[in-house]
This record gives C-alpha cells, structure tokens and sequence, in this order.
C-alpha cells in the first residue's frame, strides 16, 4: 500500500459505515457506496442556514453496491464488539481505487489489515489523559437505572 | 544479581530471560496437556488408532447394519409420515436397495476419536499505545467466501493493545453467529454441564447425548471428550450396550474402552448374547491396538480362549461365561448330530 490512509475522493467509491439498528442500539454495515459530493435541496425556498440543516447525505449517494462486513457497536455479554469483515472483498475495492471512511480505516486498523490509524491513537491518549465522562447519576436500588444521558 | 532483578522490574519486555524458559515449558506442554487427557488409562493418542483401515473394518464390522434401527424414526419436531409400500420390480428393487446402501453408510459415519486440541496462543502485535481506546475487546472475522470455518481467521483485538487469534471457544462462537450449523447453539447448552448430564445418562438417553455433542462440538474439544468419554463409561459400567449397537457411536465407544482397557465387560455381553463373530472382532481389535498384530489362529473359539487365558482382567467371570456357553454349543452340536442320524 502507497499510503496507510487512503485519499478520498469526491466523486468515487467509498468503504464506509452505513448506520442501521435503533434508537440506543447502533449496529453499522460496512459498505461500498458511490459518493458523490454534499448537496443542498436547492429547490426549498428557504434560507441556506435552514437548508443546512436539511441536506441529507443518503439521498444523494448511490445506492449501497456490496456490503463487505458488519459492526456491532453495542458490546455483547462478553464484552465483546463482533466485527465481521469480507478482506477479500475489501482489498479489492481498494485495488480499485475505492477510498475509506475514518471509522472503517480505525477499525481495520484494530483488526491488523492495514497499520493502526493515528486517530485511534490520538484518542487512546486522550482517553489515558482523561477518562471519558461518567454518568453524574447513580442508579438507586430497586429502580432501573436511568438511560445514558450525557446532559443530565 | 540486585542490578538484573531492578531491570526486570522497570522494563519487563526488554528483559528476555525468562522467556526462554517459557518456550521451552510451551514446547513440553503439549505433552503435559494430553498426559492429564488421557488420565483414564488411555496409553497413545487415539486419532493415530482409529484412522488405520484394519481398525475402522472391524470397527464396521461389530456395529453391524440393523437397518431398521438405523432408520428408525427420530423426534425431531417434524411430522411424522406413515410408511409407504410400493409394487416394484427386482431392477428397481436392486436401485432401491443401492440407494439405501449409501444412506446406511452416511448415518453409520463414526465421529472420529481424537486427542484434546493444543489451545491457541499466538499473538499477531502487541500495541500498548492503543490502551485505553475501549473498554471492550474487538473481535474480527474475515467473512471471505471460499473457506472452511477450521481456517478461517478469527482475531481479537484486546483492550490492553494485544492483537491475537481468537481461542477456540471464541472462534467457534463467532464461526456459529456468522455460519451457522444447524443443531448447534451459540452458548453451550445446559445440558452438558456435570448434573444434568448425569440426568440424562440415568434416563437411558444415550445417543441423543452423544448425537447432540456430535452436533455442538467438534470432535478434537475437550468437552466433546468429556462428554463422550463420561458417556462410554456409564453404558459399559451398566452394561447397556445393546441401546447403541446399531448406531455410529458403537465404534468409538468400543475404540474408547479398547484402549482404557475395559473391553471385558463387552466381550462378557457377546459370549452370553451368543454372538461370537462379534467376539472374536473384538479380540481381532484388541491385538490391532495393542501391537499391530492380526492373530494368526483361525479359528474364532481358539482366539477367544487365547485372550480369556491371556490378557483379559476379568478371568474368573469371562471364563465362566465361556465354559457354559461351550457346554451349550456341545449340547446344541449333539443334538444337531442326533437329528442327522434320525433323518439318515
């Protein structure tokens, strides 16, 4: 490989996670998908603050072409977070000049296919210098505990 | 000696010493491993023993072909149909029978008897600088069409930094969640843990036990042997061998107490059932096993004396059962004899 991360593209063909699952329960497919660059909904006779707000990224990337994996998020009783991913697949679309998301290129970092992505380790510093914030409210016996709310 | 132990203390993966003496107890390990393995008696490596032709022919021969029993009707949750019969001519008979032939040999397909696997220790990188990324360990799976779920990599990214291969229960989780085999669960079911096994066995359930740790497990994990194992010598302490003759598990079973050294118990079985092909099969097997040496007598009462004088353990009831049943062919013989003159 040329560079440990690849250049992105405007117009091209990109590995990235396409969130699905619900609310409080992410769950990623990692896809190919043509992307083209962020478009406004021009024809809304609205100011560009409010058209901002309302540019959606899905309508106007191509549909989804293969889907070369899956994350899991949310950690399983093992704590463990199950990736699943098609390398075959994944090194042939970047053979092709398919470019990759931040979070994709970190996780195939994590998982030894390409070197590890300097923002996993600019966060882990992070993390070591300053733990991630914990919850203020603590759970009271006999009541559920309240769900993760990082503005309470 | 005071300098050496302050190294070791501030740069622990700088200082290589002590990792040499671990190599060399990891290149002894194994040994180690398969010696607490093999605990009940066992003497070398199964898998060695039953892979030879000689031992799988006479493996076959002793499970014999009740096709009705093979065939018989299982409570899976599915509908059961009633019989069918068919006015055929012998050709298709002929077909008919050649098709049942190779379903007979599918479902008499021994699950092979190995030794425990080795488990998995190798480490791919070691990251420190990615601690403190999560606090959950990250498990990869190459999804990758074209490969065995055996070689398929499974890799787990610790939250400590460590990059290594997943072990063999993760693997085979992981392997379970993304290619599923039917009857196999993703947790290991309750029913394998100590007491409920024990529940089962007092049942008479023995071959849906071990149809379903065939299921499960592979046939190189440790809990497949237990199991196993634990199943064999419950049907052999209570001699109900007849429950899982004609099915596949017959020929481990035998294997396993061939080599624990507890087949007079069956050979007791096959002297009072009569059946001496079986008998002296068995003692065919046990001079396979113990020297590689097929017998040269035969004659198959001459080969069942042989071991009962010989090498058997328990003498005094096997020759017993032997002289009485020797009395009986007597009997049976003259009488035989007499009917012939009569008829003369």
């Amino acid at each position: 490989m040329a560079s440990a991360i690849p250049t992105f593209t405007k117009i091209g063909k990109v590995i990235r996670l396409n969130k699905h699952g619900c609310t409080n329960r992410p769950f990623y497919h990692i896809v190919v998908q043509k992307v083209k660059r962020k478009c406004y909904i021009s024809h809304m006779k609205i100011s560009i603050t409010l058209k901002k707000k309302y540019y959606t990224r899905d309508n106007f990337d191509g549909p989804v072409i293969e889907q070369v994996g899956s994350y899991d998020a949310m950690p399983n009783s093992q704590h463990e977070k199950l990736v699943a991913v098609n390398f075959e697949r994944v090194q042939y679309w970047l053979a092709q000049g398919a470019g990759m998301s931040n979070p994709v290129a970190q996780l195939l970092g994590l998982s030894g296919f390409l070197p590890n992505h300097p923002q996993t380790l600019i966060q882990s510093w992070k993390n070591r210098r300053e733990p991630p914030r914990e919850r203020k409210l603590q759970p009271i016996k006999g009541i559920a505990p309240p769900l993760d709310n990082p503005k309470i | 000696m005071a300098t050496r132990a302050a190294m070791f203390t501030f740069s622990k993966f700088r200082y290589f010493p002590i990792l040499k003496h671990r190599v060399a107890k990891f290149s002894v390990s194994s040994n180690l491993l398969n010696a607490s393995a093999l605990e009940p008696g066992y003497s070398r490596d199964p898998g060695e023993v039953f892979f030879k032709e000689n031992v799988q022919t006479l493996l076959e021969r002793l499970t014999g072909r009740d096709c009705d029993k093979v065939f018989h009707n299982r409570k899976l949750g599915e509908r059961l149909e009633p019989p069918k019969y068919e006015l055929l001519t012998q050709a298709e008979v002929d077909h008919v029978m050649a098709e049942m032939e190779v379903k007979l040999k599918r479902k008499l397909q021994m699950p092979p008897l190995l030794k425990e696997r080795d488990p998995i220790k190798k480490i791919y990188s070691f990251n420190p600088e990615l601690q403190g990324f999560d606090d959950s360990k990250y498990v990869f799976i190459n999804i990758s069409q074209g490969i065995t779920n055996r070689n398929r990599e499974v890799v787990v990214r610790d939250p400590n930094g460590v990059l290594r291969e997943a072990s063999w229960e993760e693997r085979q989780r992981m392997c379970q969640i993304y290619f599923p085999v039917p009857g196999r669960k993703i947790n290991v079911p309750k029913m394998f843990e100590e007491g409920n096994i024990q529940n089962c066995l007092d049942r008479d359930e023995f071959e849906f036990v071990l149809d379903r740790a065939c299921a499960q497990f592979d046939p190189d994990d440790p809990e497949y042997i237990s199991v196993t194992r634990k199943t064999y010598d419950f049907v052999d302490e209570n001699t109900k061998y007849t429950s899982l003759r004609p099915t596949r598990h017959f020929g481990p079973m035998v294997l396993h107490l061939v080599l624990s050294k507890k087949m007079d118990n069956l050979l007791f079985h096959f002297i009072n059932t009569k059946d001496i092909d079986a008998a002296a099969n068995l003692v065919r097997l046990f001079h396979t096993v113990a020297d590689d040496t097929s017998p040269t007598e035969v004659d198959e009462f001459q080969l069942i004396e042989n071991y009962i004088q010989g090498p058997a353990l328990k003498k005094p009831a096997l020759e017993l059962a032997w002289q009485s049943f020797l009395e009986i062919e007597k009997q049976r013989r003259e009488v035989h004899s007499q009917q012939n003159n009569a008829s003369n």
